[in-house]
């Protein structure tokens, strides 16, 4: 694959999975250029690759956890979070994902991008723990940690994949490796 | 306790931001700069959003395809290949102090209408130095050093209007075309900056543009708030916090005569990361970045 098609076709989906990792699009639009920069230096050995998508994917991971990252972003949302009683109009799920994308944000980095891998590409913990460098345990022990910092129940993992992302989702955790973005 | 679908929810808005954002910074209609140069005419895929990247992490190649529709490149002490004949300037701090009667010339040549922009950091540091003496309101002492230079860059991808060559042989993708930032129009500067005894980073950059409004660095942010000015131009002025108690001040001035100025300053020694605090507020204030950008001794 040429570079030119890659970044025409993949480069969309690379800053969808920026935003969800890092929670801004300015932030996020940065980390994919800067990695695309460097993909292109190297796409004589990443353009053969039997999965060039999954390495870009994962130098986007490896930027987000670099040291070079590290402006912080604080959530103004969770600042203005509502106060007044829900009302069930619609406005309580609007919230209660507001306050989930608040709570993403407070999650230290490799807590969010373990539990991103997950839950929104689908990895398996192996793959995590490749993608991230350490071991399964650690993956598994990040991942419950940032469960409970978001409120959720690791006894109920998601049954079935997000609405609108089934085609790009894996959903069961241990699945096998499904590439993420298959436009 | 939350279920997951929630979680689902969160990626999916996410999602939309980054296509909203997408959307937002699509390429402008093929045709509508018509005039510019070459490379600008290939239909770019992203945001304009100006940005400095460490030098040790990219060189030529990150120019060429940055996916960005303007990028800035900095030479760290000329350690990289990129931009050699500016690693003079950036090989190690160099104090710069405003030197006296430079302001004049640079006023007279803004008066005379010469909208051109520096394409050397060496002449960037000139005009702000003359600048930085003519502006009322900032410390007549102020001085500055210069740690990192670059030059700003055009730079496009390939859209669906990649310039095809005549005969109807293949589309050229547009990054072929400024392999190595070949295309400069316009230089930035990093630094730290010292005014009335404050010193904290800064960096600054003026590049020609098509934009015709200024941008915050983070549009979702409210900490920052774009206005018109009396001549038409417009000002993004911004705050944003960083870790370890940092602040970074933003200024984005987009001029009516298609010269963009962006300038961010700092209490800590690098604006945009994880760096030093070397004062409680950064060394100028909002109003002094909005006047120092307005200056007319700007070219």
């Amino acid at each position: 694959m040429e570079f030119a098609d890659y970044v025409a076709t993949r480069r969309g989906a690379l800053l969808r999975f920026a935003t969800v990792l890092c929670g801004q699009t300015w932030l996020a639009e940065d980390l994919v250029s800067d990695v695309l920069g460097r993909a292109f230096e190297r796409w004589e050995r990443i353009g053969v690759m039997t999965e060039p998508h999954a390495y870009v994917r994962r130098m986007v991971v490896n930027e987000y956890l670099s040291w070079r990252r590290r402006l912080a972003r604080t959530a103004p949302r969770a600042d203005l979070a509502p106060t007044m009683p829900p009302v069930d109009d619609g406005a309580q799920a609007q919230a209660e994902r507001d306050a989930m994308i608040a709570r993403l944000a407070r999650l230290p980095r490799r807590q969010r991008a373990a539990v991103v891998l997950r839950y929104y590409a689908g990895l398996s913990d192996s793959e995590i723990a490749a993608e991230l460098d350490c071991r399964e345990s650690t993956v598994r022990s990040q991942i419950a940690r940032a469960l409970a910092t978001l409120r959720l129940d690791s006894a109920a993992p998601p049954a079935r994949p997000a609405p609108g992302h089934a085609s790009r989702h894996a959903s069961p955790p241990a699945s096998p490796h499904v590439s993420l973005e298959t436009r | 306790m939350t279920d997951f679908d929630t979680l689902t929810d969160a990626f999916a808005e996410l999602e939309r931001r980054a296509d909203a954002f997408s959307a937002q910074h699509a390429p402008a209609p093929a045709g509508a700069r018509s005039g510019e140069i070459t490379t600008i005419d290939v239909v770019p895929v992203t945001a304009r959003r100006r940005r400095i990247a460490p030098a040790f992490a990219t060189a030529a190649g990150v120019l060429g395809v940055g996916a960005l529709a303007i990028g800035i490149t900095v030479a760290r002490g000329g350690s990289t290949a990129h931009d050699t004949a500016q690693s003079a300037a950036g090989s190690g701090p160099a104090v710069q102090t405003q030197p006296a009667g430079t302001s004049s010339s640079a006023v007279t040549t803004a008066a005379t209408g010469r909208h051109t922009v520096p394409s050397t950091a060496a002449q960037l540091e000139d005009e702000f130095r003359a600048v930085l003496a003519a502006t009322p309101g900032i410390d007549p002492g102020t001085t500055f050093t210069v740690t990192d230079t670059g030059h700003a860059v055009q730079m496009t991808l390939p859209g669906p209007s990649s310039t095809a060559p005549a005969g109807g042989g293949p589309s050229v993708p547009a990054q072929s075309l400024v392999p190595n930032g070949s295309q400069q129009d316009g230089a930035a500067i990093v630094g730290t900056l010292t005014s009335a005894g404050v010193t904290g980073g800064y960096d600054l950059q003026i590049l020609r543009t098509t934009a015709k409004t200024a941008q915050c660095d983070d549009p979702d942010r409210s900490r920052c708030s774009v206005s018109t000015l009396a001549d038409g131009g417009s000002l993004a002025i911004g705050r944003e916090p960083l870790q370890g108690g940092g602040v970074t001040y933003e200024a984005d001035l987009v001029r009516t005569d298609g010269v963009e100025l962006l300038m961010h300053v700092s209490n800590a020694r690098d604006p945009k990361g994880d760096s030093t605090v070397l004062a409680p507020n950064p060394p100028l204030t909002t109003a002094q970045l909005t006047s120092l950008l307005t200056s007319p001794g700007w070219a």
